[in-house]
């Protein structure tokens, strides 16, 4: 009941942000040039639900980029495929402002300065020969601003149709950002996720675009929080397929899952430690969920993370290196995000407001090592946020819908939540710029995980770079 | 305090055990020694009080049938909770003492406890807060004597709802720990049970 009126005195301090929205719609009218860079801030302001949250986004330059089409030997179906694949893949980076390679044709000499006029800073020029068991890509990707080759390269596609072939793609237009921008992509990456059936939840895999959807389990039983080995060969999951949520482990062309831990109570929320062999997870100690770590290598040895003994600690997401990772605890009341270190003590990370109810769940560690994302309940909706890893200010980064569980792409800029936003499902968030893309739609999806990058392009000969 | 699924769920189980009762066959009176002038009125007064008693057994295994179905539905009524909150309010308290006397009156009874949260928060939060509530109810009938080893119990989050929706009536129903008997039968149903 208290819980309730203070969320409630809430809700009134907050209208204070509907009144700073309402300032903010009529600075626009006069700042025309400013509306173009406050999309995220009107969306905010239209937000049906009526309070007002206000998101701040990087208005970022992005750099026109041009696919031109590809010359090739291969069938023009083929060749428009792969292009197609490359181009939406820069697209869903949210590097480029993608420009139409209108009005050339394949193998006509490229005109890198008159792409620059059109608004192409980067210009891809591709070219596809046979060669035995599939196909040679040939990628160039100018500079056009300082006329120059930026990086080159020649990948080796398998045949298309064989089950690889879309994730080499992937890994050819990763390259491609890594040459524009120095920084890794996320296109040769996949998704694994929960989806309700009639009475069972079971874990399904996704490529990082929505293609390619595969069941991974079948127990039809209730399956949750899938996570990916460092090496992106196995996830780790809780299955109740026994009666109570047990923690198993699966390799990904298997068929035969390995019982790590079914201890007395649940045995949930499985983390793999960046050396692929701990893995942490919450279970039952005398009456409390704590931490701890299942060594693979030894295939046993519970050692014990929290010793929160009155307070609950789950959901563990390791940093990087290692050394820290974000946690769940009820320590304070509701649950909070933390951040500690193996045998250190835990620090408060996420917003905490003295005297007030706050639930904060479900933190991931951006593999870039500086954020950790979470979800927090706000006006009985939960809304993703950011925060410095090191403590700091959080950043709000959704409040459309009810959104949930992010987790970090491999370029530590993307998020995949769950929402229930336009009808619900999965939704891939740019944390740059603001921009959200469906990446499943529909009822019942739920604790997405994103994998590690999963292929590295198979490079012939390259130059260039950074 | 009982639904009226609970009622009749009651009212039916207590009728299916009577009518199992009256197909038993009926004990046959042994056969008359002597058959004399008055032996048909004797006879008779003791078919009578043979088809009396008959009655009266019927009635206490009835009775005793009752008991033994309520005690049953008072040991597996559900106890419901708080948002995010394992705490067990009075009508809980009330409900787990009963099952306790219950339990301890019935030592042979094995009992598995559910703990489950409504379908707001998160997934893997709801998992900790069901086992809490599992927890608490363990924890209080262990207080009031009964051996932790004879309660198992689990959380199932909010992965089994008991009433779909999402209202504040079915948010409030799914809160709640669910009891099953595991082993052993009631025996002695407590007094006052019927």
């Amino acid at each position: 009941m208290t819980k309730r009126r203070r969320q409630h005195a809430s809700l009134v301090s907050r209208s204070q942000n509907q009144r700073r929205a309402v300032h903010l719609l009529t600075s626009l009218l006069v700042f025309p040039a400013l509306a173009l860079l406050l999309v995220p801030a009107l969306a905010a302001a239209q937000d049906p639900g009526g309070v007002r949250l206000g998101l701040r986004y990087q208005a970022e330059y992005q750099p026109g980029l041009v696919v031109l089409p590809f010359s090739a030997a291969a069938s023009a179906a083929e060749t428009e495929s792969i292009r197609g694949i490359i181009r939406q893949d820069l697209d869903y980076s949210d590097r480029f402002s993608l420009r139409e390679a209108t009005g050339v044709r394949s193998g006509e000499e490229i005109n890198v300065p008159l792409w620059k006029e059109r608004g192409a800073d980067y210009v891809v020029e591709g070219t596809l020969r046979p060669r035995a068991g599939g196909v040679a890509l040939e990628l160039r990707l100018h500079d056009a601003v300082y006329g120059r080759v930026k990086g080159e390269g020649s990948f080796n596609l398998p045949m298309p149709g064989d089950p690889n072939f879309r994730m080499a793609v992937h890994a050819a237009a990763d390259e491609l950002v890594r040459w524009a921008t120095g920084d890794p992509g996320m296109a040769a990456s996949r998704v694994a996720f929960v989806l309700e059936g009639r009475g069972s939840k079971e874990i399904y895999i996704a490529d990082y675009d929505g293609e390619n959807v595969q069941r991974f389990t079948s127990d039809g039983t209730t399956t949750l929080s899938p996570a990916w080995s460092p090496d992106g060969r196995r996830l780790a999951y809780t299955s109740f397929r026994n009666g109570t949520p047990a923690l198993l482990e699966r390799e990904l062309g298997s068929s035969r899952a390995r019982l790590l831990s079914d201890r007395q109570g649940i045995n949930i929320t499985p983390a793999y430690a960046p050396d692929g062999q701990r893995i942490a997870f919450a279970t039952t100690y005398g009456g409390a969920t704590e931490l701890a770590i299942y060594n693979r290598e030894r295939g046993c040895c519970l050692e014990a993370l929290t010793e929160g003994r009155r307070f609950d600690s789950l959901s563990p997401a390791w940093a990087p290196d290692g050394q820290r990772f974000a946690f769940v605890s009820n320590r304070l009341g509701g649950p909070q995000v933390y951040v500690m270190s193996p045998g250190g003590s835990p620090r408060l990370i996420s917003d905490y407001v003295y005297g007030q109810s706050s639930y904060n769940t479900a933190p991931d560690w951006s593999p870039r090592g500086d954020w950790v994302a979470y979800a927090s309940r706000i006006n009985g909706q939960h809304q993703l946020k950011m925060v410095p890893a090191a403590g700091g200010a959080a950043r709000l980064l959704t409040n459309e819908g009810s959104n949930e569980d992010p987790s970090w792409a491999p370029d530590g800029r993307h998020v995949v939540f769950a929402s229930t936003r336009e009808g619900g499902g999965l939704f891939v968030l740019d944390t740059v710029s603001g921009r959200v893309r469906p990446l499943l739609r529909g009822r019942g999806y739920g604790l997405p995980a994103w994998s590690p990058p999963l292929m590295k392009a198979s490079v012939v000969t390259m130059s260039g770079g950074n | 305090m009982m639904t009226p699924r609970q009622l009749s769920t009651l009212v039916l189980v207590v009728f299916a055990m009577g009518a199992c009762k009256k197909r038993q066959p009926p004990e046959t009176p042994p056969p008359p020694a002597a058959v004399t002038d008055d032996s048909a009125a004797r006879e008779r007064a003791r078919a009578d009080s043979v088809a009396a008693a008959e009655a009266e057994r019927e009635r206490m295994a009835r009775e005793s049938a009752a008991a033994m179905a309520r005690a049953r539905e008072m040991l597996t009524d559900r106890v419901h909770f708080e948002y995010d909150s394992f705490n067990l309010d009075s009508q809980a308290e009330q409900r787990l003492q009963m099952k306790a006397e219950i339990l301890r009156s019935n030592p042979g009874i094995q009992l598995r406890v559910e703990g489950h949260a409504d379908e707001r928060g998160s997934t893997e939060y709801n998992l900790a807060l069901g086992q809490r509530r599992a927890e608490a109810v363990r924890s209080f009938l262990g207080n009031y004597g009964i051996g932790t080893e004879r309660i198992n119990i689990t959380s199932y989050g909010e992965e089994q709802p008991l009433v779909e929706g999402s209202s504040e009536s079915a948010w409030a129903q799914n809160r709640r720990a669910e009891f099953t008997v595991t082993g052993g039968e009631i025996t002695n149903p407590p007094a006052g049970a019927d």
